[in-house]
């Protein structure tokens, strides 16, 4: 056994309690159940971070993803449901429609996949070849770090400015007037 | 590779190596695969020891808490089980194995069942980038750390939300009022605090220059940053309060409104598992201020930097521990905050107050205040003067439209996947390739214990879900239980 | 802020959140409501809608026994009413058949039943002070407040025999004499008093996470604590100056100067500074009492079975919790029962206005009025 069999196997491993979680989020009946089953999902997305070597895509992955967004689903779901009940059914209408979105985004995924060039050098992937130099002595976290602040700072503000609208947006939303 | 298993360079875990180097040689193994074996020991001995040391730690800790607590309450606090007491965590423990294990009616049995595990697996995770002690050796420092993750700070960050999932299953596993509102204000609180807390801890990272746990020490080795970052370390010591429900942050397991909290209908070792968790975040939250704000294992300059590992080790568990006192000071002196209070505080107050120290240390940094400097040969280290007149020569001669999307700038072999579907690790051989035999011995030994742990715990969850028996569902019963007139009807 | 705005100002707090009411359940087994109370509380996220309060778990028929005893026998079973200040309660029950016997009290015994009963006001209200702050999540309070009670109840114990059911006021006096001994030890009390209440105000009153929790929460206006028939510290903490030890003196009282606590600040916080003062007040009564101890007999002579003539009366005092009435009715002359004894039970009165001082205030803000209630369960359901 080589030892790419043997990150084979994690990946393998990652990739089944993946489409297990996924499967779980769809198939349970018990909406709460649905949520745990999302987060084993997240968790095994991580996963596939760590054996990517971006160990630092995992830590966010999970802080954010499991530590924020999952939490804020739980909340919504408990405070919008009556929450001390059991029977929190998931809907079944709209198995035609759903199957048919989801089969449209198997076939996009697919022949996104197979027209993809992948990089084979596993270390530096789509780096400028300056931070590739670079990237022999620092660490992934320092990778990311110069990549956003340096490299592709422009679009990073961008974002930072969407994200920030978003939250005024959201602020204004929730915000009810004093005379209402 | 500073990992306490990659150790075998010095001290007794050198040792122990050659030691079992030469028993599997002996028992006519071959060179690699007793080297194999003798790592994997190693690591084994050094898991042990982790576990040994964090059971030890928690009991300890509990006692701790409630002796200084007697003390400030005018009182003893145990101390008749054994000398001062020592043993009556381990009473107290051995006496929560033997109750029944009682599981609600209504409870839902996998989210009730799994809860305690995912509250205090998390915590004792966080145990796995601590440093806990150094040796000044060969020129080099060897950390006594479980594993120098790069990402450590944020490693604590996503084991610390982790458990906050375990919370949330708890409160609503147990089909109880309390243990949901609970549940739903510990929530709210973590999630409100960690902002606060990740601004505070990003001043350290700014000094240190990386998120390693190591790294952040070896910043303090001119200055511990409680000195420079004063307003930070306070605003961590609150958040580390509010993140471990200590008071006066103790709202989700506010006795005098909600009984118990999400461990209201928890017994005998499920409960101590969230007693136990408490405490254990209470070391490690105490253990993180250390080192993020009090110079880790570093002495006070005129008593030695920690440069041996007993004394390293000791002046670690001296600021660990004053921290904990600190923290049973502040229970034994407050009363607890309102829920409105609580999120004012944190919103309004603290996120301000932490976005201006981020301000304050970033100009000490920019322009290399002595304070702020963390210390020389650390990051610099790593990026040398070179990467960075690269780096920023490249930013300024090129416009960042060609940095982004000119494709010539890929180096390396380009190849397309024809959509057979095959995974291809070739890489990691590559990588193997070039590992020293040292780093193969330790890449196997580590990933058959991985596994080995990894089966271990797969088989406690299939047991623990396995030996839940589903009482009797008598619609009498379950409406009587859970009272209102909509649960009556479902 | 009048109550007026402030109602409001709650009204608006009720409406902002949008969520499901729930019924959330608080005893008759919780920790918080001071022994077998039920409260069912809805709430709407955390704030509080609606308050029904279950009484009943510690009914133990008291009046109805009274009426099969002789006024001795009746005293230790009041006692057990109002089991934190049972010297109130021997007293209203010596008082009635005092009025009903017209038996002259010696003035030494009225002295000494007022140090009895200001002593068992310190010891209610520092065990009140110790679980208040223990509702509001301090803990090191209760065993502060432990350590003084007993220096109290160790005072109570030399003149009584015990520790927290005395049967010592009986009609025509007090069952013993007090002792120099004991003359000596409520001096050295009342010495070392004043120090440890300035200690708690040190460690609870000016801190600022219990000042946010206090103030303007529980607000009952002038007006509606009048109307509630509130009394005591509740009253006087809406600011009506009435103290019936004032305003409608009894025993030896007059011979006494202090001041009744009055605040206006209507909230917890204003019933928490009128309890502190009470306590310096009842320690400038024992100093008093320790100077100018009359002398002469602690009892009147009175037969070993009491008899009332034909009549009734009312008798109210002050205790802890405010306004401890007696009604008694005896249906013949020569009585050696009472035919009707009610209990206007302070407690009982209070916790009526729980819902309206809660009402719009979140569950720990509940939590902390109903602790300034200061309820006894034994008193609230007799």
């Amino acid at each position: 056994m080589s030892p790419a069999d043997l990150i084979a196997i994690y990946f393998y491993f990652f990739a089944a309690l993946a489409i297990l979680g996924a499967l779980g989020v769809v198939v349970l009946r018990n909406i709460f159940h649905s949520v745990l089953s999302m987060i084993v999902c997240l968790f095994a997305v991580a996963g596939f971070f760590v054996l990517l070597n971006a160990e630092f895509l995992a830590a966010v992955q999970v802080i954010i993803y499991v530590g924020a967004i999952m939490v804020l689903i739980i909340f919504a779901i408990l405070l919008s449901t009556r929450i001390m009940r059991r029977d929190i059914v998931q809907t079944n209408a709209y198995v035609l429609p759903g199957i048919i979105v989801s089969l449209a985004f198997l076939v996009t995924t697919f022949f996104v996949i197979i027209s993809t060039r992948f990089v084979e050098d596993y270390h530096v992937p789509f780096y400028p070849a300056w931070l590739a130099e670079a990237s022999e002595k620092l660490d992934n976290t320092m990778i990311v770090g110069w990549s956003l602040m340096a490299t592709y700072s422009l679009p990073f503000e961008i974002a930072s400015i969407l994200l920030l609208m978003a939250l005024i947006g959201g602020v204004v939303l929730a915000h009810r007037k004093e005379d209402d | 590779m500073k990992a306490l298993g990659a150790a075998p360079h010095n001290g007794i875990l050198d040792w122990l190596f050659n030691w079992f180097y030469n028993l599997f040689l002996n028992w006519n193994m071959s060179e690699a695969s007793a080297a194999a074996w003798a790592s994997g020991m190693n690591q084994l001995i050094a898991f042990l020891i982790i576990v040994i040391f964090i059971v030890v730690t928690v009991l300890f800790v509990v006692l701790f808490e409630r002796r200084v607590l007697g003390f400030f309450q005018i009182r003893h606090g145990p101390n008749r089980v054994g000398p001062q007491g020592l043993f009556q965590t381990v009473a107290d423990a051995l006496k929560l194995l033997q109750k029944e294990d009682i599981m609600p009616l209504a409870a839902e049995p996998i989210t009730y069942n799994i809860a305690p595990f995912a509250v205090f697996v998390p915590s004792i995770l966080a145990f796995v980038v601590i440093p806990m002690g150094a040796a000044y050796v060969g020129g080099s420092y060897n950390v006594l750390i479980v594993r120098d993750l790069n990402i450590g700070i944020l490693y604590l960050l996503a084991v610390s939300s982790v458990a906050l999932i375990g919370f949330l299953m708890a409160g609503w596993g147990s089909n109880n009022k309390y243990a949901l509102i609970s549940a739903f204000r510990n929530a709210a609180q973590i999630i409100s605090y960690e902002v606060p807390m990740i601004l505070a801890i990003l001043g350290v990272v700014l000094v240190a220059g990386s998120t390693s746990m190591v790294d952040i020490v070896h910043s303090q080795s001119v200055v511990w940053n409680i000195v420079p970052q004063f307003v930070g370390f306070l605003i961590y010591l609150i958040c580390g309060l509010a993140e471990t429900n200590r008071c006066p942050f103790d709202l989700p397991e506010a006795e005098s409104e909600l009984v118990a909290g999400f461990h209201t209908e928890y017994s005998g070792m499920k409960f101590a598992l969230f007693f136990l968790a408490e405490y254990t975040n209470v070391f490690v939250i105490s253990a993180i201020i250390t080192t993020l704000f009090l110079g880790g294992w570093k002495g006070p300059m005129f008593l030695g930097a920690g440069g041996l590992w007993l004394t390293s080790i000791f002046w670690f568990l001296a600021k660990t521990y004053i921290m904990v006192t600190i923290f049973v000071w502040l229970r034994a002196t407050l009363p607890r905050f309102r829920v409105d209070h609580l999120m004012g505080f944190a919103w309004k107050f603290l996120v301000p107050v932490a976005v201006v120290n981020i301000l304050v240390i970033g100009l000490g940094v920019a322009f290399s205040h002595p304070l702020y400097m963390g210390s020389p040969g650390n990051i610099n280290e790593r990026l040398t003067a070179d990467a960075r007149v690269v780096a920023l020569t490249q930013l300024s001669s090129s416009s960042i439209y060609n940095i982004m999307f000119d494709s010539e700038k890929v180096e390396g072999p380009v190849r397309i996947i024809e959509g057979n579907g095959t995974v291809d690790f070739g890489w990691i051989n590559t990588a193997y390739g070039a590992m020293s035999d040292d780093m193969k011995t330790f890449f196997w030994a580590y990933n058959v214990f991985a596994f080995l742990f990894l089966i271990l715990i797969l088989f406690t969850v299939w047991k623990v879900i396995r030996g839940v028996k589903r009482a009797p569902k008598l619609e009498v019963m379950w409406s009587a239980v859970s009272g209102g007139e909509a649960d009556a009807k479902a | 802020m009048s109550s007026i705005e402030k109602n409001s100002v709650l009204e608006r707090r009720i409406d902002s959140l949008l969520t499901d009411e729930i019924t959330i359940n608080f005893g008759p087994q919780h920790p918080s409501t001071h022994g077998v109370l039920r409260l069912e509380a809805k709430a709407s996220g955390e704030v509080i809608t609606a308050i029904t309060p279950h009484l009943g778990y510690l009914h133990r028929g008291v009046e109805k026994n009274l009426e099969s005893k002789e006024f001795l026998q009746g005293i230790p079973l009041l006692d057990r009413c109002d089991y934190l200040s049972s010297m109130f309660n021997s007293y209203i029950m010596a008082a009635c058949v005092e009025e009903l016997t017209e038996i002259e009290v010696p003035r030494r015994a009225e002295w000494i039943r007022v140090v009895a009963m200001e002593l068992n006001r310190i010891a209610s209200h520092l065990l009140w002070w110790g679980t208040f702050c223990l509702d509001l999540g301090a803990s090191s309070p209760l065993l502060y407040a432990f350590r003084d009670r007993e220096d109290v109840i160790d005072l109570l114990e030399l003149i009584s025999g015990a520790r927290l059911l005395y049967n010592y006021i009986r009609p025509g006096g007090v069952r013993g004499d007090v002792t120099p001994e004991f003359m000596k030890k409520l001096e050295g009390f009342t010495n070392r008093f004043p120090p440890y209440i300035d200690e708690y105000e040190e460690l609870v009153t000016g801190n600022a996470i219990f000042i946010e929790r206090v103030t303007n929460v529980g607000v009952i206006s002038k007006e509606r604590a009048v109307n509630w028939a509130l009394s005591g510290p509740m009253l006087r903490g809406s600011g009506v100056n009435w103290d019936l030890r004032i305003n409608e003196p009894y025993s030896a009282y007059p011979e006494f100067t202090f001041d009744a606590a009055v605040e206006e600040g209507c909230d917890v916080m204003a019933r928490y500074r009128v309890r502190m003062m009470e306590m310096r007040q009842s320690n400038r009564m024992l100093k008093q009492a320790v100077e100018g101890l009359p002398e002469g007999s602690h009892t009147a002579k009175v037969p070993t079975s009491v008899r009332c003539k034909k009549g009734m009366t009312y008798r109210r005092i002050e205790s802890p919790r405010g306004e401890l009435g007696g009604f008694m009715i005896t249906d013949q002359d020569k009585a050696k029962k009472p035919w009707r004894f009610h209990l206007r039970a302070p407690s009982f009165a209070n916790l009526a206005a729980i819902e309206e001082m809660s009402k719009g205030y979140m569950v720990a803000d509940m939590i902390a009025i109903l602790g300034s209630i200061d309820i006894v369960l034994g008193d609230v359901d007799r």
